[in-house]
């Protein structure tokens, strides 16, 4: 007799024979490697956690693949806490610095160019950065004053600071930009060129009005200490600096119409989410509504979040929302929009109509289930099998005491294992975690930085983890498959913000954003890899590219070489039509 | 039907019978740490079930309903791991009781276990066949694995059993709009609204429906509509008194928080000092509690009881810097100015970048000419911003 399914099913469970896997098998090929110790990046994040449970010990921080001294090859930049509250000493630590002697963010370059080989060496000293000591949470990139070289702009719960280059692995802190030292708790920051006038603006995401002097005891709901949340301080308001030239920057904030809303941002990235031609700002807040900045083209900005359908989720709450990426995920030439969440919440992510509508297919494209359980943080949309398809990146970490990791007396219990969502096209996303050895490894991850480290044509990751090691990740599965990379150079500067670059082959268009922002509190590559794999084409193949640059003009770049990156300057290609 | 019931019912009692007592359950780790009347609560539910455990004339369907009781309280707080153990343990101990199936698939599904959950909800439904809030969770369910017919079916059973149910034409209407069905979805939002006109979330999903109709301005109505923080909004109706049961478990002063944030969010805030009372009663050790409750003393125009909380938390932490700016302000609106001066001085010193410390500065600059130690506030009492936050 064959026993109906419910049955069997009940019977089953019965018997304790219960499945709680979500992963698909793994192919037995490793898509990832860790390299951190072979590659001599040796930098530990420090919290700073004396047993208060203060916020902010549990929020940073990010870091920073950029090419610091133009050798061309990335280098990295990690952001380093410090020790928190008043009257607090290294001595109350409860996980002790690494190197108390150097509690400062760090700079490691890259010897790739020089040796072949995926090797870090710590240039911090010397380098003017022993002096970014405030407690980090992030870093964006951007050339401020148009010199050809890489600043920095570091978010802290505290001041903010602004780094200028010098060129040759330098930095002077910023004398002349007292208001840019935003001193709000800010987590992410992104430049962009919103009035373009050809110069770098900043906006900066600040989270909520905390700091260890205004603490207070949360508690869980059983009445035991555990870290507050959001709600329990008010939200801050973001701010935008208008740089008025050579890197002078004034607060528009008011004028610009960002002063409106409060939020409690962590997460931001910016795009031509409506198709104007002009760069936007998508900003996402803990536990309120997201904010989606549409760029009216006059200096002022109006929130259409809701109308968008961005703001809140499918059921109409908002979320809390982290980390932030924008991409082409369906290959239909406009940017959607994708967000890590809280557990119990599922990652959001929202596909673009194309006309700055978006509706929320999370669940419809198969990423749902399996992000549920976990507190997503760093994202990013990324084609790690360079098959054309951009593919998910999450890592994740609690934000609230996970039980069995509590009884286990563990101090920060916060550890949870990233994921890797593969996209198989336009239907559906696989969670394949499994690809990637390391992701099995629980940590309390929170920033997430691409960039093709080796210059090998596929995107390598920079892992950070909250009081623990970074993790470096080498992509060994891209570079096997055809590719073709851009570094996009617009007017002067070396990094450009606000790009677009697109592909068409046959009735195929890729879309992809040029841009150091998204993810949490970090910056990625500037530069733009297409992976070709499922365009099926020739290797003598030769191609076309059009960019958009943040001016708004439209150029394209003709007989193109796969297996390598071109340099693209602007007013080098040929004009296309009548320029937006 | 009845055969499969039959039989699910005579294998789950001879698993059940068949099975040693169930493992003793872990108390929280952090049982120490707990506020009294959870502390007791856990406890109490605990002893009882050791209790139970431990006799050997305990029949199988009571030592269930004392781990499905454990169970509860750990579900109540949060403590799934324990509370799935526990509705386990019942369900092996009482598999005819549909109850304990739905709590372990309930707390399954929180801890993001989908193939256990739904088996524990299909065995709900071999028990109870009518259980709307089953169909409901199987529905999101089938939706979270993009699965849409069939979490519509699931719907469409719920709600030919709960027709009134908001949630459930919420649920369908959300599913018509992820399947670019925008009409089909205002028709089961406006149904909806009949039940609970009130609800931001019905809002919400008709201002997208009207969006993908191309009907901005009908769009733009129902935006106004939806409301902007969690506190103000209702929560769409479905009846489910098992796990209201669960919720009713919980205690303490976090409780009474939410209570007094409901209440100031409702500008009740007679309600919202009586729950902040509540909440130090249940744990006195929360010092910060009293920032919140200075507030609102303050906010009713009672500045003298105001300044008693604040000085019991200066006493404890005297470097807390929202409340030495409250202090000033509660004193600048005394007319102490002096004193005023002398509490932004101290906050200054903690929090020299804290921008209420600078709006505390400007303030008091724009008052310092215009009032003497002696006068009165001429107006009442304006919220310092973060007052109402708790």
């Amino acid at each position: 007799m064959r026993a109906p399914l419910p049955h069997l099913l009940t019977f089953t469970v019965l018997l304790g024979g219960l499945s709680c896997s979500h992963r698909e098998d793994a192919d037995p090929m490793d898509w990832y490697t860790d390299v951190t110790a072979a590659s001599g990046l040796d930098f530990v994040h420090f919290n700073g956690m004396s047993g208060e449970l203060y916020f902010s010990e549990i929020v940073g921080a990010g870091a920073a693949l950029f090419d610091a001294d133009g050798d061309g090859d990335l280098d990295a930049y990690l952001v380093q806490g410090a020790m928190l509250g008043p009257g607090k000493t290294i001595a109350d630590a409860l996980l002790p610095p690494h190197d108390p002697g150097a509690l400062h963010d760090r700079l490691f370059r890259n010897l790739w160019a020089e040796s072949g080989e995926l090797a870090f060496e710590d240039v911090t000293a010397g380098s003017g950065l022993e002096g970014a000591t405030g407690y980090g949470m992030g870093v964006a990139v951007g050339d401020v004053n148009n010199d050809g070289h890489a600043d920095l702009y570091l978010t802290n719960a505290g001041p903010n600071q602004l780094w200028i280059s010098t060129g040759d692995r330098t930095f002077r802190r910023s004398e002349e930009n007292p208001e840019v030292a935003d001193p709000r708790w800010s987590t992410s920051a992104a430049f962009l060129d919103f009035d373009r006038d050809g110069w770098l603006d900043l906006y900066v995401a600040n989270y909520v009005r905390y700091r260890p002097e205004n603490h207070k005891g949360c508690l869980d709901s059983a009445g035991a200490p555990e870290y507050c949340g959001p709600h329990s301080f008010p939200p801050e308001t973001d701010r935008l600096f208008r740089n008025t030239g050579n890197g002078r920057f004034e607060d528009v904030t008011e004028s610009s119409g960002i002063g409106a809303e409060a939020g409690s941002g962590l997460g931001v990235v910016t795009g031509d989410f409506d198709g104007d031609g002009w760069v936007d700002i998508y900003v996402g807040n803990d536990l309120m509504r997201n904010l989606l900045w549409i760029n009216q083209g006059d200096g002022t900005f109006r929130n259409e979040g809701l109308m968008s359908g961005t703001a809140v989720g499918a059921l109409g709450k908002a979320e809390a929302t982290m980390g932030v990426d924008a991409g082409d995920l369906d290959n239909d030439g406009d940017l959607d929009l994708f967000m890590t969440h809280l557990d119990g919440e599922t990652n959001t992510l929202y596909l673009n109509a194309g006309d700055g509508l978006f509706l929320d297919h999370t669940a419809r494209l198969g990423l749902a289930e399996a992000s549920r359980p976990a507190t997503g943080f760093g994202t990013g949309m990324i084609d790690v099998d360079n098959d054309g398809w951009l593919d998910i990146v999450a890592v994740n970490g609690a934000v609230k005491g996970l039980p069995s990791q509590k009884r286990a007396g563990e101090v920060l219990p916060l550890r949870q294992s990233n994921q890797l969502f593969v996209n198989g096209g336009a239907s559906s996303f696989s969670d394949q975690s499994l690809r990637i050895p390391a992701f099995a490894q629980a940590d309390v991850s929170r920033g997430l930085a691409a960039g093709d480290l080796d210059n090998d044509g596929d995107l390598d990751l920079l892992l950070t983890h909250n009081a623990a090691p970074a993790q470096l990740l080498r992509n060994d599965i891209g570079h096997n498959r055809p590719w073709i990379g851009f570094d996009l150079v617009g007017g002067a500067r070396r990094v450009p913000q606000g790009t677009e670059l697109r592909l068409r082959q046959g009735s195929i268009e890729l879309l992809r954003r040029g841009g150091t922002d998204s993810s949490y509190c970090s910056a990625r590559d500037p530069r733009v890899v297409l992976g070709l794999a499922s365009l099926d084409l020739p290797a003598s193949a030769q191609l076309e590219v059009e960019v958009r640059w943040e001016n708004g003009r439209r150029e394209t770049f003709r007989d193109l070489q796969t297996g390598r990156y071109h340099p693209l300057k602007e007013g080098t290609g040929a004009a296309v039509e009548a320029d937006r | 039907m009845t055969r499969q019931l039959g039989l699910t019912l005579f294998l789950g009692l001879l698993v059940g019978c068949a099975q040693p007592a169930p493992e003793p359950l872990p108390e929280p780790s952090d049982l120490a740490s707990l506020e009294a009347p959870v502390r007791r609560q856990f406890e109490q539910a605990h002893e009882l079930l050791e209790r139970l455990r431990s006799d050997p004339e305990t029949q199988p369907a009571r030592l269930a309903r004392a781990f499905a009781a454990v169970g509860e309280i750990h579900l109540a707080y949060d403590h799934l791991e324990t509370a799935r153990q526990a509705f386990e343990a019942a369900v092996a101990l009482e598999p005819t009781e549909p109850r304990w199936s739905y709590l372990s698939a309930h707390t399954h599904y929180q801890l993001g276990e989908n193939e256990a959950a739904r088996a524990r909800y299909r065995a709900v439904l071999e028990l109870q066949p009518n259980h709307v809030p089953t169909f409901v969770s199987l529905a999101s369910l089938a939706q979270q694995e993009g699965k849409g017919p069939r979490a519509e079916e699931l719907l469409g059973r719920a709600r030919e059993l709960d027709p009134g149910s908001s949630r459930v034409l919420a649920d369908l209407a959300s599913l018509a709009l992820e399947g670019d069905q925008p009409e089909v979805a205002v028709s089961y939002l406006q149904e909806a609204l009949i039940h609970q006109p009130g609800a931001s979330q019905l809002h919400y999903l008709l201002a997208m429906a009207y969006r993908g109709l191309g009907d901005a301005n009908r769009s733009t109505e129902h935006l106004a509509k939806v409301r902007a923080t969690s506190t103000q909004q209702v929560s769409l109706v479905l009846e489910d008194a098992w796990l209201a049961r669960v919720r009713s478990h919980r205690v303490g002063a976090r409780v009474h928080d939410q209570r007094a944030q409901r209440a100031l969010a409702a500008g009740r805030l007679e309600v919202a000092e009586l729950e902040l009372r509540q909440a130090l009663l249940a744990n006195p050790e929360r010092h910060y509690a009293h920032y919140g409750l200075a507030g609102v003393l303050f906010r009713l125009g009672r500045s003298e009881e105001a300044l008693q909380e604040l000085d019991t938390l200066l006493n404890h932490d005297p470097r807390h810097t929202p409340s030495l700016v409250l202090l000033a302000r509660i004193q600048l609106a005394l007319g102490q100015t002096a004193a005023a001066r002398a509490s932004y001085h101290r906050a200054q010193i903690v929090g020299p970048d804290d921008p209420e410390v600078q709006e505390l500065r400007k303030l008091l600059e724009q008052r310092a000419g215009l009032e003497t130690e002696t006068e009165p506030a001429a107006t009442p009492p304006e919220a310092p911003p973060g007052a109402g936050t708790l």
